[in-house]
């Protein structure tokens, strides 16, 4: 339709059109109505503001339109300012000074007209120009329906550009469409101004404008969905070249030559280059691999597959990866990557410089400090509109608390509404009352402090959030334990009963010890500690209730000492006073003496045998083994520990060779954050399992067990022994910087120290006129920017010297 | 609330200075604490005494509490508001709006209950104050006018002498404490021709029937000047008004004494009217002796609320506190609580005391830091003018740095004829917090405690000296401070670059990644999660999270790179790595929210 256009499209350099942007010379000619359509052209498109020939000569539109005249020229359309005399009475001419428009022309056929407030800078001009000349190339949706039409025509015949700007005529607005000027006809444009379809094709920070590349050209089933490129830097016409001409580029090159020599596209486009090494042995999956890694990296790099075999030049023997930087002379890097991610990662490390010097025109500040960087925070601000099912708990207030508490066991959660921390853990408690719905004699209660603040100092509770338990005739307890759905949920399950139990026969006590006597509680507590002792131990007794009271909720705790308590301690082979525990999932009773019978010492015992010899570590229980300050000897593992290293190790704890470790594992599967961790020790990361010393008490050292030796006891031993005699190296250290403020904060004081000085050199008239100030007041509402940044103690002094006109009274003399 | 009241005998500070030296002629009995005066302050000290188990007596010349409010204000409606609903439950927020309250532990014994009028009656006081002495048991020997105080030297006693107090049937008490509460007393004297045909505030009629017609001259222009003229406004020929200053009206000034809608206000000869005495509410001249409500005043004249029930009520309190630590080795009180707790216990005081809001710039809180700022002592409505002095007054140490958190209007805000509408006046973006406007809170951090030196010699218009850093939190209308970007975030970078520490909160998860690869820890999971009371994050969170990007998701997706040799790690999706230098982390975590 527009084949007079397609001339100009071919030779467009985007280079020059940056240097468009500057302003121009060109002016704008002016002509009388019978002279402007005289010069219209069959074919050509024009634009023209029709105005009142006494209407000023300048305005901002004039000054705008002045500027698109070169924009406009090199997409071969022509402007220009029709003054409207007497004589000549045009229809485009319109009656009142006002009420001009501009209108465009192609030949002398109308095509649209505009508002000048439509118009309202250059970038809308050439926006709006463009849009309406384009309107077959470019088209414009409303929903998600349109745009899968349009995806689904388009399959197996031609790709898709869609773009998301807030509004029409705005500067991403006249970058989408002088792309469209020229790719046009070889990509389908869709644009849309609705934030809605952005979100419903799964975009994040919704806020700016977003620019997706569909590849459907590719797709030849019907059913399957265009794969999307999404642009990921700001919407110019520059950019939007750049990434266009990335797109065309193709995804995988195959090379046999000297990574230096090799030049594609994306080098000059100023993007790297990244070689994945492949012999023919596994070219397969190599391919495979390269392909992954090329769409990963679409528009970010050029990926090629460097076959080895038929190489000519040498490359390091174990380098799988050459990265080579768009930088010219720079010498191509060999990389041993053997993880996607690593790849990907490598790559956008390198590409940041550049970036950054490129925002630096743009932000001149560093880090935000307004933005915030508490993850708490910012997650509990994320999901505020997600409604709890807080109907499940029970809200206090300082009239029903007491009433509440009294009538029946409760737990109570203390939080206030604007604490991020108390926010996210009211979620965890919601969490628990769910899983408690109709089953629980306790009642699930919460009171918000930041209201009945009263209440909670009432309580003791002087930080949030805190959980407290109220049961009849017992004193509050506060619980202890991990901020969290499941260990708050065995706090409650294992408070149904009292501790420690009071048991009365020896076949009780063999019920308890089984199991079988609390079984719906033993899922909570993997052990249970029985106290033997004679009738007689009184104090020792009496310690053991203490320190069975002390940790209810966390173990489950008995008490035998009746007549024939001998015979249990005979059985277990345990001398008066001793401890039972029973380990449930491992079937097996052990016996402890208790030398000291002080509370605090038998709490200390059971906690510490609550410990296992060689446990899974976990979020959840990494404090307990870490508060014994030995390194921690890990093997990670993708899924459960192989039973064979597991028993090597158990081996290795009996023969007593682990006394001054913490032997744990760690399954990835159920503490994937055990990647991060890896990822800190371990670069390349070598395949799992993999066996970590941790000195994280004292130096940080990290050592690792050789990845190709089996992890048997032999090799074991062997690797303890070098460790001990100095002779293996650690493959890290931990840092130990401290944990400083992470952003600088405002600094006031300097603030307040430079306006005052500032005061001190500047005078302020001390009298105005009231006209002066009248017409200083509104200068200050033109420009609220100048506002902002005159200092504001000269601005109130000039209020205050105002004359009060609210109350007018009498003045006397002093 | 009014204040030329007609006391017997306390007020004139001439007579504190008049105290002679007396021997003790008998054994009187003996009291640790006298107080006289059962009016508001009185009967609000007696309250703390009673509390705290003392030995003390209150004595009232009248026979019922409150008798300035049996005759003043003369046209009998108080001038301080009683706003019963304020949108929040909040009892100690409420009583920013409670200007008539004492303070107590008893719900029922709060002002709303005894009035629905905003501006309420003065008979209601005088059954309020009835009822808060009756109540609690106060102990208050009415009809007991002293006529006499002496001083008697004695080494054993606590202030080095007793206070020998006499009464009107020649019975002698001995005290070693003397808490004055009796008001202000002396109406001013006015000395000019034709001064014998004026009328006092004290005797002049209520009745506008006896001005019909007439021509009156009102002297001063306060509230009582306003309140009288009111009155009889319909039924005189003119009304002049004639003062020495202009009219402030209390909008303006954000005093309270100034004039609220055009009503009641006491002179101005400050030096006759108010005794002098330190800002510990003691006097300069003798030891033991202090003054309370109205006539403390003169601490925070023309600035704050000290002269009236809704603020002496906090530095009643505040001198209690004193007394228990001289006496009674009671330190002050505190709640000692972890760093990580320290932005929370800011936000939750400036939120709701009203301690601090009413007697803004006379009463801070204080915060002292412990060894190596890992806990702190959050001590509340300290009198700031003391603040050398706070380690004898409250038996704390701050030896570790301290923070003050005061309340303050804007430098230049408030001042007679000011206009306090002016354009512009509110602040709205955190970077312009120290201009702020309206009464907003402000936080100075001392590295060391101020010196008495430092204290005296601040810089003109500074309530406290020079600090080490200070943070305006910025002003909101609704003196609502908890907005998590606006309030809350830039406080914890305050407070972090204060302590060279990090105080952000962090999933259990975090930390375990931190404890696994750093050799530190922040606090948060050193005191939460390293003592096994981590925070663990809901399944929704987690979503949050890893869309923030503030954690890498660590979730396997199961895709593995096919690589020749080698057995790989799952792969990741993109996300913010997590480094294990604490400041890599966050600073990428901040480039990826830009």
């Amino acid at each position: 339709m527009f084949s007079g256009f397609n001339v100009f499209r071919v030779g467009i350099s985007f280079v020059i059109m940056c240097i468009f942007y500057m302003p121009t010379v060109n002016s704008l000619p002016e002509l009388s109505p019978q002279k402007y359509f005289s010069t219209l052209q069959p074919g050509k498109a024009s634009l023209a503001y029709f105005c009142q020939a006494d209407s000023p000569r300048t305005s901002v539109f004039l000054e705008e339109l002045n500027e698109a005249v070169r924009p406009l020229q090199d997409y071969g359309i022509s402007v220009a300012k029709v003054n409207c005399v007497k004589e000549e009475i045009s229809r485009y001419c319109g009656k009142e000074k006002d009420l001009m428009k501009a209108y465009l022309f192609k030949g002398n056929i109308l095509l649209r007209e505009f508002p000048t407030d439509t118009l309202f800078d250059v970038n809308a001009i050439v926006a709006h120009v463009l849009f309406a000349l384009l309107f077959n190339e470019v088209k414009y949706i409303t929903n998600l329906e349109d745009l899968q039409n349009i995806e689904n025509a388009l399959k197996g015949k031609a790709n898709i550009i869609f773009s998301y700007v807030r509004a029409i005529g705005i500067p991403e607005h006249r970058a989408v469409m002088e792309a469209a000027f020229v790719y046009g006809t070889t990509y389908q444009f869709v644009l849309t101004t609705e934030i809605a379809l952005l979100e419903s094709i799964g975009s994040e920070d919704v806020e700016y404008a977003h620019l997706y590349f569909f590849h459907c050209k590719l797709v030849l089933d019907l059913t399957q969905q265009c794969r999307r490129t999404l642009m990921e830097q700001p919407l110019t016409t520059l950019n939007i070249h750049l990434f266009i001409k990335t797109m065309k580029a193709s995804l995988l090159t195959e090379v046999a030559e000297d990574p230096q020599q090799v030049s594609t596209v994306h080098l000059q486009l100023g993007l790297p280059l990244v070689f994945i090494v492949s012999q023919q042995a596994t070219y397969e999956a190599d391919r495979r691999t390269a392909e992954w890694v090329a769409w990963r990296l679409l528009g970010k790099a050029g990926v090629l597959l460097l076959l080895r075999d038929s190489l000519e030049v040498n490359i390091p023997q174990d380098a799988n990866v050459v990265f080579k930087r768009a930088e010219e002379g720079v010498p191509v890097e060999f990389l041993v990557l053997h993880d996607v991610d690593l790849i990907i990662s490598h790559v956008e490390n390198n590409m940041h410089i550049e970036e950054i010097q490129e925002d630096e025109d743009n932000d001149m500040e560093g880090p935000d400090i307004d933005v915030q960087d508490d993850e708490v925070a910012e997650t509990v601000f994320r999901d505020r509109k997600r409604k709890l099912p807080l109907e499940l708990t029970v809200e206090l207030t300082e009239e029903t608390f007491n009433a509440t508490v009294m009538a029946s066991d409760s737990i109570v959660l203390f939080y206030a509404g604007w604490q991020a921390v108390s926010m996210a853990f009211l979620q965890s408690y919601i969490d628990v009352a769910v899983k408690l719905k109709g089953t629980s004699t306790m009642l699930l209660t919460r009171i918000n402090c930041a209201d009945w603040s009263d209440v909670c100092t009432k309580q003791n509770v002087t930080e949030f959030p805190i959980v407290k338990m109220y049961k009849k005739g017992e004193n509050p307890v506060s619980y202890a334990g991990m901020l969290g759905t499941e260990d708050l949920l065995k706090f409650i399950q294992l408070n149904r009963i009292s501790y420690p139990v009071n048991i009365i026969s020896i076949q009780e006590a063999e019920e308890y010890l089984s199991g079988e006597l609390y079984k719906d509680l033993i899922s909570y507590s993997s052990v249970s500690v029985l106290g033997l002792f004679s009738p007689t131990m009184k104090t020792a007794k009496e310690d053991f209730s203490e320190a069975g009271n002390y940790l209810k909720g966390y173990v489950i705790t008995g008490i035998y000492s009746e007549e024939d308590v001998l015979l249990l301690s005979t059985k277990y082979a345990a001398s008066l006073p001793a401890l039972l525990l029973a380990r449930h999932t491992e079937g097996k009773i052990e016996s402890v003496p208790l030398a000291s019978t002080h509370a605090q010492d038998i709490v200390q015992i059971i906690t510490d045998a609550l410990l296992e010899m060689f446990p899974e570590i976990t979020v959840e229980n990494l404090p307990s083994y870490f508060r014994l300050q030995k390194p921690l000897l890990i093997l990670f593992s993708d899924g459960t520990v192989n039973p064979q290293y597991k028993k090597a190790i158990l081996t290795l704890v009996k023969q007593k060779y682990l006394d001054s470790f913490t032997p744990c594992w760690l399954n990835l599967k159920n503490t994937p954050v055990g990647r991060g961790i890896l990822r800190a020790y371990f670069d390349p990361l070598p395949p799992l399992p993999l066996l970590v010393l941790v000195n994280l008490h004292s130096g940080g050292q990290v050592f690792a067990f050789p990845s190709d030796q089996a992890i048997i006891e032999e090799n074991l031993v062997l690797w303890l022994k070098k460790l001990e005699a100095g002779l293996e190296n650690h493959i890290t250290i931990l840092p130990a910087q401290e944990w400083k403020p992470p952003l600088p904060a405002y600094d006031f004081l300097s603030m307040i120290d430079a306006a005052t000085s500032h005061r001190g050199t500047r005078k302020v008239p001390k009298c105005m006129k009231e006209t002066d100030v009248q017409e200083n007041d509104k200068e200050q509402h033109e420009d609220k920017s100048a506002v902002r940044k005159e200092p504001i103690e000269t601005l109130r002094i000039k209020h205050w010297n105002r004359k009060s006109d609210g109350i007018t009274l009498e003045e006397d003399s002093e | 609330m009014g204040l030329s009241a007609a006391a017997p005998l306390w007020g004139p500070p001439g007579l504190l200075l008049a105290i002679a030296l007396h021997p003790a002629l008998s054994v009187p009995p003996r009291r640790d604490y006298c107080v006289l005066g059962a009016g508001p302050a009185g009967l609000q000290m007696a309250y703390f005494l009673q509390r705290a188990g003392r030995d003390y007596a209150v004595f009232e010349r009248a026979p019922r509490p409150g008798s300035f409010f049996t005759r003043y204000p003369r046209h009998r409606k108080l001038i301080s508001i009683n706003k019963r609903y304020t949108g929040k439950a909040n009892a100690e927020f409420n009583l920013r709006h409670d200007w008539n309250s004492l303070l107590s532990h008893d719900p029922r014994l709060l002002f709303r209950h005894y009035s629905r009028a905003y501006f309420p009656d003065a008979r209601d006081m005088v059954r309020y104050l009835g009822d808060f002495a009756d109540t609690l048991g106060l102990r208050v020997q009415y009809n007991t006018t002293i006529a006499h105080v002496t001083l008697d030297k004695d080494r054993q006693a606590w202030n080095g002498h007793y206070f020998i107090l006499t009464d009107q049937k020649g019975q002698v008490h001995q005290c070693s404490v003397l808490l004055v509460a009796t008001g202000l007393s002396v109406p001013n004297q006015v000395d000019f021709p034709g001064s014998e045909y004026a009328e006092g505030y004290e005797s002049v009629s209520v009745d506008p029937e006896d001005f019909v017609g007439q021509n009156v001259l009102i002297l001063g222009r306060g509230n009582s000047a306003f309140e009288t003229a009111e009155n009889i406004l319909g039924v005189t020929n003119f009304i002049h008004m004639l003062s020495r200053s202009r009219v402030r009206l209390s909008w303006a000034t954000h005093y309270v004494g100034d004039l609220r809608s055009l009503r009641l206000n006491s002179g101005n000869a400050f030096g006759k009217k108010y005794p002098l005495i330190r800002a510990s509410y003691e006097s300069k001249g003798s030891r033991g002796l202090f003054i309370l409500g109205t006539a403390s005043h003169s601490v925070d004249y023309r600035k704050s609320a000290g002269g009236f029930i809704h603020g002496f009520r906090y530095t009643v309190r505040a001198v209690h506190r004193l007394l228990e630590h001289r006496h009674h080795s009671v330190t002050w009180p505190a709640t000692k609580l972890p760093i990580t707790q320290l932005t929370s216990s800011i936000v939750r005081r400036v939120n709701e005391a009203s301690g601090l809001y009413q007697m803004f710039g006379v009463l801070a809180d204080v915060i002292l830091l412990k060894e190596n700022s890992t806990a702190f002592e959050y001590l509340e409505e300290f009198p700031i003018q003391m603040l050398a002095q706070l380690e004898t007054l409250t038996g704390r140490k701050a030896k570790h740095g301290l923070f003050v958190i005061n309340m303050e209007y804007g430098r230049n805000f408030s001042g007679p004829d000011k206009d306090v509408f002016f354009d512009d006046r509110s602040v709205g973006h955190t970077e312009d917090a120290w201009q702020s406007n309206f009464l907003h809170p402000v936080i100075y951090y001392y590295r060391y405690l101020p010196t008495e030196q430092e204290v005296r010699f601040r810089p003109a218009h500074w309530p406290l000296p020079r600090p080490t850093a200070i943070h305006h939190i910025v002003e909101d209308f609704l003196t609502d401070w908890t907005a998590p970007i606006g309030h809350i975030l830039p406080l914890r970078r305050f407070l972090e670059n204060c302590l060279d520490t990090d105080l952000r909160s962090f999933y259990a998860e975090s930390c375990f990644l931190f404890t696994l690869t750093c050799q530190k820890l922040p606090p948060f999971c050193q005191q939460g999660y390293l003592r096994m009371q981590g925070l663990v994050s809901t399944e929704s969170l987690r979503q949050h999270r890893v869309e923030s990007r503030l954690l890498r998701d660590y979730a396997p997706t199961g895709r593995r790179l096919e690589d020749s040799s080698q057995q790989l790690g799952d792969q990741e999706p993109l996300g913010s790595p997590l480094a294990p230098g604490p400041l890599a982390q966050s600073v990428d975590s901040n480039k990826e929210e830009l």
